[in-house]
C-alpha cells in the first residue's frame, strides 16, 4: 500500500471518529481559531510522517517482548542489551524495536553477528554516555560513502564488507566526538 | 618557512577569517572543547604524524551538514541536535592553507584527483597530502565538502600537538546551542524530515 494514501486515509477516519464520540469536541466543533487549527494539523502530520521515518529506517523488526519471549529470557534483559549497546534496536514509546538485520536470517538471538557487534563497540567506545541505541538504527539506514553510498544494514551480511562497515562506523562517530 | 612550490595555489586565511564547529556538549564526562585539534585517536583524514589538526567549516550548516550527513537519510535526530554545541570562531595564527577547491592542485604533488573522495581506511592519500602542506610550511588544508551542494567549504588547521588550542590559534567569537534556523535550513535545503526522539514519538504498540 502506498504509505501517504494509508496515512492520510487512516489519520482522517480517525479525526472523523473523534469528532462523533467525544463530547467536547462535538459541543465545540465551531469555536476553534482557524489558524490555530491548520496549525494543530500540520503539527500532527509532521508527527505522523517522522513516525514513519523511524518506522523504515528501522526496516524489518522483532520487538523485545516479542524476542524475550522466543529465547525465554526477561524482557528487561533485552531492553537493557539495547541500552547499552549490545544489541541494535530502538526505543519507542510503547515497546523497544530490534531489526532483524544485526541477526542471521531467521535466527533472532541474544547477540547480533560479529560484525554488527564490532560495530556497536564502536558506537559505545567512542561515544561513551552520548551513546544513543537510535543512532545505530539511522547510521544503518544512510548511504556511507566507504560504502560506495550503500547503507550499512544492506552490506552486513557481505563478509566482503566487514572492514568497510567498521571503518565506516568510525568516520561516522568521529563527527560526534571531536 | 619553506615556501610552498610554485605550482600550488595556497588558500590565504585573513585573521578576521570565521570558521564553525559542532562538538558535543559533553564528551566522556568533561565539557565538549570548541578548538579540538584531533591527534590521530580517531583517525582523522587530514592527520600528520606528531601533530594535531582541528576541523572546521566556512559556515554554520557546513559545519551541520559534516557531522550530521552519516546519520539522516530517514531525517535528522533531534535528540542527538540537542546534545551537540555549536562555536564560531576567528582565525589568529593561521596564514596559508593548501587548498583543495583550486583543481590545479589536486595534480600537484603526484597525488592525483582521487584525494577529493578518498575514502579508503585510514585516508592514506589525505595524509600523505597533509604532510607534503606541512613539510611546506602550510598551515592546513582547504576543500569542498563532497556532499555539499551549495559550494561551502571545510578547513583542517594544523597545530602542533592535539588537543585544546583554545585562544591560542582560534579565538570563539560565540557558543551555544545549535540554533534551530540552521537545522531548518539544512532540513529545507535538503528535504529532510525532522525526528523527536523515537522514545517520546514512536507509536506501534507492542500486540
Amino acid at each position: 500500500m502506498d504509505s501517504e494514501e494509508g496515512l492520510v486515509t487512516a489519520f482522517t477516519e480517525a479525526i472523523q471518529r473523534r469528532f462523533d464520540t467525544m463530547q467536547y469536541l462535538k459541543a465545540h466543533r465551531k469555536d476553534a481559531d482557524a489558524s490555530a487549527v491548520a496549525q494543530i494539523a500540520q503539527d500532527a502530520a509532521a508527527l505522523a510522517t517522522s513516525n514513519l521515518s523511524w518506522h523504515l529506517a528501522l526496516g524489518a523488526s522483532t520487538t523485545a517482548s516479542a524476542l524475550a519471549s522466543e529465547l525465554d529470557v526477561p524482557v528487561q534483559f533485552v531492553i537493557e542489551k539495547v541500552q547499552n549497546g549490545r544489541l541494535v534496536g530502538l526505543h519507542g514509546r510503547h515497546e523497544t524495536f530490534l531489526p532483524l538485520w544485526q541477526f542471521l536470517p531467521g535466527q533472532p538471538d541474544k547477540e547480533p553477528t560479529g560484525v554488527v557487534t564490532e560495530v556497536l563497540n564502536v558506537f559505545v567506545e567512542e561515544l561513551g554516555e552520548a551513546f544513543a541505541p537510535e543512532l545505530v538504527v539511522l547510521w544503518a539506514a544512510t548511504g556511507q560513502p566507504e560504502l560506495n553510498g550503500r547503507e550499512p544494514r544492506a552490506a552486513v551480511e557481505e563478509e566482503a564488507y566487514t572492514e568497510k562497515l567498521i571503518w565506516s562506523a568510525r568516520c561516522a562517530v568521529a563527527g560526534l566526538t571531536q | 618557512m619553506t615556501s610552498p612550490p610554485r605550482d600550488l595555489v595556497p588558500f590565504p586565511l585573513k585573521n578576521t577569517t570565521r570558521v564553525h564547529r559542532i562538538y558535543p556538549r559533553m564528551y566522556k564526562g568533561r565539557p565538549g572543547k570548541p578548538a579540538w585539534y584531533c591527534d590521530g585517536d580517531p583517525v582523522c583524514r587530514f592527520d600528520t604524524p606528531g601533530s594535531g589538526t582541528c576541523y572546521a567549516a566556512s559556515s554554520r550548516e557546513g559545519a551541520f551538514i559534516e557531522v550530521f550527513r552519516r546519520f539522516w537519510d530517514a531525517g535528522i535526530p533531534l535528540g542527538t541536535v540537542a546534545q551537540m554545541s555549536h562555536v564560531y570562531m576567528r582565525v589568529i595564527d593561521l596564514h596559508q592553507l593548501a587548498d583543495l577547491t583550486d583543481n590545479a592542485n589536486l595534480n600537484v604533488m603526484g597525488i592525483g584527483d582521487a584525494l577529493a573522495l578518498e575514502v579508503d581506511k585510514n585516508y592514506p592519500l589525505s595524509h600523505a597530502f597533509a604532510q607534503v602542506a606541512r613539510s611546506y610550511g602550510l598551515d592546513g588544508v582547504h576543500w569542498t565538502s563532497v556532499r555539499d551542494r551549495s559550494g561551502r567549504t571545510n578547513f583542517a588547521l594544523f597545530a602542533d600537538a592535539g588537543g585544546d588550542y583554545e585562544d591560542i590559534r582560534l579565538i570563539v567569537d560565540g557558543k551555544g546551542p545549535i540554533p534551530d534556523d540552521v537545522v531548518n535550513s539544512v532540513a529545507a535545503e535538503f528535504r529532510l524530515e525532522l525526528l523527536p526522539p523515537p522514545r517520546g514519538s514512536y507509536p506501534v504498540r507492542s500486540t
